[in-house]
């Protein structure tokens, strides 16, 4: 038995190696909790996401700051300008925020609940070209949660995937694997948002439903891990043929995933998890 | 020993650069796969078998930074190498024309092995699809980048090991 063991002793670990690795993969993807090694890693490359952040900002700063101030003073003269209008628009935006203010304190009056956000840069992505997520520069030392909600004020980005001390990945609502129960704003009909590579895409609208171009999409709530009424995108296209039983609307995304440079992650309150107003 | 700092400084050095500079600079909205592509080079140069263990370390450390499915880079990886060390007693990819179109075929092999076992976790998940979007371009990338690598790797080598010879 040795003997045999002893002279296909590479085959043996071969074999064995990709044992212990589909184990491995079984065990990581249907287990809640990710595994120690992940952490592990999520933890060590912390240092070079960081500083690598840190390099590519102390770049932009000194670019925008030093080498654009050819263009400064033009620059000033518009905004100077901008300013005046803007003090105008302000003015009136005060006096509907004071009105929006009374209004909303009667309504949650009843529910009151406080909800905690924490601040986060994105600090990197994922390395592989299948998946849309990004690093965080919080974990689970800032009390950052596994699922925990991830927005920012345009709209939706996503949850938290997987958790280790510094930092945390964030599974963008435009993965494939990702899922967002929603509903059109104008006449709450419900829907699922799926990730796609091109974008995002709602499905399983009901074929009579009354969906336009244009209509806002609203988280729904529903499942209990994404709040109710947080902004998603807008109906860009409708697509239904003749044979299906559902609608699908192509959406206009709320954030440009390509831009965002921080995000807020959620801390949900602990009577529920019910609309987030600013 | 020399010799398996010199591999290791490599794959570091890739890791870095999957890690980081990906984040950063990305060619035709594609992340180039460096670390491979710094396997498949030493793989090709080397004979150790080792290499592939380390490819295995290499992926995991990929999974634990995308989708978290630990083990499925690290089994590609490891396939695609252990591949490549039989290749390599056939196919003479020491030159720039042949180790990108090695690297070319490898990655595309490496693209396959990895979509179907992610097909396995992820059912709505279609293969041909991603193969012609994302890994057919990116291993046409990577060959045609694979050139330059390989001459940073020699470099790399004269450098540290001239003395050796």
């Amino acid at each position: 038995m040795f003997k045999f063991i002893n002279k296909y002793r590479l085959q043996f670990l071969i074999i064995t190696t990709l044992i212990v690795l589909f184990l491995l993969m079984s065990q990581t993807h249907t287990s809640e909790s990710k595994s120690r090694f992940q952490s592990v890693i999520l933890t060590l490359s912390y240092p070079l996401q960081v500083s690598a952040k840190s390099v590519a900002s102390a770049f932009n700063n000194f670019w925008n700051s030093y080498i654009s101030l050819a263009d400064v003073k033009k620059e000033n003269q518009l905004l100077r300008m901008q300013l005046l209008e803007m003090e105008e628009k302000m003015n009136q935006h005060i006096e509907n925020s004071v009105q929006f203010l009374r209004l909303r304190d009667q309504l949650l009056f009843a529910n009151k609940k406080i909800t905690e956000k924490i601040f986060a840069e994105i600090i990197g992505e994922s390395t592989d070209n299948n998946h849309n997520i990004s690093l965080i520069n919080r974990g689970s030392k800032q009390l950052v949660m596994r699922n925990y909600v991830v927005l920012r004020k345009e709209g939706l980005v996503g949850r938290i995937q997987s958790v280790s001390p510094f930092q945390s990945s964030v599974q963008l609502i435009t993965d494939h694997r990702s899922r967002v129960p929603a509903l059109i704003q104008r006449n709450r009909i419900r829907g699922l948002i799926y990730g796609t590579r091109e974008g995002l895409e709602m499905r399983q609208i009901n074929r009579h439903a009354n969906i336009k171009i244009g209509d806002r999409v609203i988280s729904s709530g529903l499942g209990g891990l994404f709040p109710k009424g947080l902004l998603v995108g807008w109906v860009k296209e409708i697509r239904h043929q003749k044979h299906e039983l559902f609608k699908t609307a192509i959406l206009d995304m709320a954030v440009d995933f390509n831009q965002i440079e921080e995000v807020f992650v959620i801390v949900p309150s602990k009577t529920d998890s019910h609309l987030f107003i600013d | 020993m020399r010799i398996f700092v010199t591999s290791l400084s490599f794959i570091i050095i890739g890791l870095w650069l999957n890690i980081v500079f990906n984040h950063y600079v990305q060619i035709v909205g594609l992340k180039i796969n460096w670390i491979l592509i710094f396997l498949l080079i030493q793989t090709f140069r080397q004979l150790n078998l080792g290499i592939a263990f380390f490819g295995i370390l290499a992926g995991l450390i990929l999974d634990a930074l995308s989708h978290g499915i630990m083990g499925l880079y690290g089994t590609s990886f490891f396939l695609t190498l252990l591949i490549t060390t039989q290749i390599k007693k056939v196919f003479f990819a020491n030159t720039f024309t042949s180790i990108s179109l090695a690297v070319f075929s490898m990655s595309i092999i490496e693209g396959l092995i990895s979509s179907s076992i992610l097909s396995i976790f992820e059912p709505e998940l279609e293969i041909s699809n991603l193969m012609l979007s994302a890994t057919l371009p990116l291993s046409l990338l990577q060959g045609v980048i694979t050139p330059v690598i390989l001459q940073f790797v020699i470099w790399g080598e004269n450098l540290f090991q001239k003395d050796l010879a």
